[in-house]
């Protein structure tokens, strides 16, 4: 059997690269981890003393980059975050200088946002002793955006995924979390992922990773436990997706009267940043219903949880060898 | 220099026939097999019963400059893309830059168009017409995506964008119908669907004039090959699945590929260490067409001497160029294996059959012995 890059063996993590080829007793592992973390509010703990997480971001961020900043913090490490734009990166330096430069400032986790899919793959020849986490890669994943909904899911629908019906709806054909978050739902056992979208904001035979496909938001969202909706990656497009965004938020917005075909307890998670009267109304995103800042504060724990089991595994790999 | 080669053996004709070749500076075609007077060889190779070919060589002995010289000889062995691009976007009123030239048999397209560009590509098409050129055509041509995924599951797995199929044979098809409509000689190269298969059987039922091509990383490698984002497959257009391979294949046993090419590119290392997205498209494979053909053959049970023609391997002896094959061996190639150094090369450790012993090649009238046995 192919070992998947971001392994040491099947049961211990090397990187965190993709939620796809990830063992389920791992992604557990992590989701556990990161529940102790959110029920005891975040603690101060040093697991990471005296060990270097650095933020190489390529692209904007906003969430993801201040998550992982406090995440190092309360486990005690010491953060190094390179702004790219005055960086040698924007002097033409390629992407494995500038990380080779990084990587020998003793730095122990590498937390990397790359405006190209599989750009973390390309540096695993580079970075032998330190550990790489995807913090969203393209249009190819963002896994600990997918650890953060599927955390915040459990949490909310007592981990009982087999049984749940999720509808992730938007530009899913940009969106590396939506191939994230569906790669995590069927590796916890949700058997019902609906994706809901007009057939251009979808890749095509997107069925072929068992998915179901609906056009008709009202149709998709009936008796869904989980709506997580997507913002349009406009700074992926490259040609007319929607006729405009009106249409596109009278068919694919998502509005009380749409709301109203899910169940009654239904959450609305969304990875942010909202475009309200896009893809959601002000009353759905401000509604009961809407887990969004709890995303928000979840993602902390699972980062946190994240770094924990890298620096965890690194230890008891070595030790079984 | 003088060169004897004994117990040759050719793979068309009389398939046991094995004969002696007599090589000297002023040898022709015709006196190849014939014993010349007061013959004294400089050099006596025994080819062991293996085959000779010819209008092909085999590259692995030469160094990265040597290379270079060698392309056209490359290009004769079917590999039409190294040429010149010689269509120039950015003049309105002629399409070659004012220090570039035609070859003397052929114009080459293989820059990106769109139809806005229609009208110059239809002169283009008159001109070679009446100037009696082949116009090597890319199929993609007129296909506006640049994504790097196949319309597969793979891709959508990896995040990247798709190049689909539809739009391939949509630009074959309008390529096509203006070929139609000038009536000229064209080569179309880089076909990579099997969709693309269904409009050149409905066009080559009433023309002629037009031959097909298909690079042999699409009949040897698929998108399962990609791995993870492994930049060495990464090609344009990209690797698509094990069935489209296997219904390519097809197209060459019912005459509708004419052409099968090593789609060789210089690529360093530095051109594949990077993201995906960033790396260059291609691979070397030129070194091992031989026995990537013979691979092919025996793969997909095509064969051989219908292979070898695809390649445009001449099975009849030209003096000025002919390699020794030994086809009864089998391995595995390794960059270790060549002396250029370009070693990125996506059939790293590929199982192959028949290896190149000999090269003799006819340089500045003269002929140079390259063994490696």
């Amino acid at each position: 059997m192919y070992l998947h890059p971001q392994l040491h063996s099947k049961k211990y993590l090397k990187h965190l690269l993709s939620i796809q080829g990830l063992p389920q007793d791992i992604l557990m592992r992590i989701l556990s981890l990161a529940n102790y973390y959110i029920d005891n509010n975040l603690p101060t703990v040093e697991i990471l003393k005296g060990k270097t997480v650095s933020n190489l971001f390529f692209e904007n961020s906003t969430r993801t980059r201040s998550a992982f900043e406090l995440a190092a913090q309360k486990l005690g490490a010491n953060i190094l975050s390179l702004n790219i734009a005055t960086s040698s990166s924007s002097k033409g330096e390629s992407l494995c200088d500038t990380v080779s430069t990084i990587i020998s400032m003793q730095t122990d986790i590498l937390v990397m946002r790359h405006f190209d899919s599989g750009a973390p793959f390309s540096l695993l020849q580079t970075v032998q002793k330190a550990h790489i986490i995807n913090a969203g890669d393209g249009q190819h994943e963002h896994p600990t955006q997918a650890l953060l909904d599927m955390c915040t899911i459990g949490r909310l629908k007592n981990n009982n995924f087999s049984n749940l019906k999720v509808a992730i709806v938007g530009d899913i054909l940009h969106s590396r979390v939506a191939r994230s978050d569906i790669f995590a739902l069927s590796t916890l056992g949700c058997c019902d992922i609906r994706l809901i979208a007009p057939k251009s904001l979808l890749p095509y035979a997107i069925e072929e990773l068992g998915v179901k496909v609906y056009a008709d938001m009202k149709q998709g969202l009936k008796d869904v436990d989980v709506i997580i909706m997507l913002r349009l990656q406009n700074e992926r497009m490259q040609s007319g997706f929607i006729p405009n965004l009106k249409e596109y938020f009278n068919l694919y917005g998502l509005d009380e009267d749409k709301l109203s075909y899910a169940k009654q307890d239904v959450i609305i998670m969304h990875p942010g940043p909202m475009n309200r009267g896009v893809e959601i109304s002000d009353e759905a995103a401000d509604s009961k219903f809407s887990v969004i800042l709890n995303q928000v504060h979840n993602g902390i724990g699972v980062r946190m949880a994240t770094m924990h089991t890298l620096i965890e595994d690194e230890i008891n790999f070595n030790k079984n060898i | 220099m003088k060169i004897q080669i004994n117990n040759a053996k050719s793979i068309s004709g009389q398939i046991n026939e094995v004969f002696n070749l007599y090589l000297s500076d002023n040898t022709t075609n015709e006196n190849i097999k014939n014993i010349p007077d007061n013959w004294q060889a400089d050099t006596i190779i025994d080819a062991q019963n293996n085959y000779v070919f010819s209008n092909v060589t085999d590259l692995s002995f030469l160094s990265n400059e040597e290379f270079a010289i060698e392309k056209p000889i490359l290009q004769q062995a079917g590999n039409y893309l190294t040429s010149n691009i010689s269509y120039n976007k950015n003049s309105d009123k002629s399409w070659l830059a004012n220090n570039q030239q035609h070859s003397d048999n052929h114009i080459v397209l293989h820059n990106k168009i769109t139809s806005q560009d229609l009208p110059s590509f239809i002169n283009i098409l008159n001109y070679a017409k009446s100037c009696n050129k082949i116009v090597y055509i890319n199929a993609n041509i007129l296909n506006p995506s640049n994504m790097l995924g196949d319309d597969s599951h793979i891709s959508i797995r990896l995040g990247l964008g798709q190049n689909l199929s539809c739009y391939e044979t949509s630009s074959l098809f309008t390529i096509l119908s203006l070929i139609n409509y000038v009536k000229c000689n064209c080569f179309i190269y880089d076909i990579s669907c099997n969709e693309s298969l269904d409009i050149i059987y409905k066009f080559k039922k009433n023309n002629d004039q037009v031959k097909f091509g298909l690079n042999i990383h699409h009949l040897l490698l698929s998108n399962n090959d990609l791995g993870f984002f492994d930049t060495k497959y990464k090609f344009n257009p990209p690797l698509r699945s094990l069935a489209n391979q296997q219904l390519l294949v097809q197209g060459i046993n019912n005459n509708l590929i004419d052409f099968v090419y090593s789609g060789h590119s210089m690529i360093n290392l530095y051109d594949k260490q990077v993201p995906f997205a960033q790396a260059k498209s291609g691979s070397g494979s030129g070194e091992i067409f031989i026995p990537l053909l013979f691979k092919l053959a025996d793969l997909h049970h095509i064969n051989l001497e219908k292979v070898l023609q695809c390649a445009n391997i001449s099975t009849c002896l030209d003096v000025n160029n002919l390699v020794i094959f030994n086809p009864n061996c089998e391995w595995q190639f390794t960059g270790k294996n060549i002396n250029s150094q370009s070693k990125i090369n996506c059939f790293n450790k590929y199982p192959l059959i028949g290896k190149v012993e000999h090269t003799i090649l006819k340089q500045n009238n003269k002929f140079n012995l390259y063994s490696y046995v």
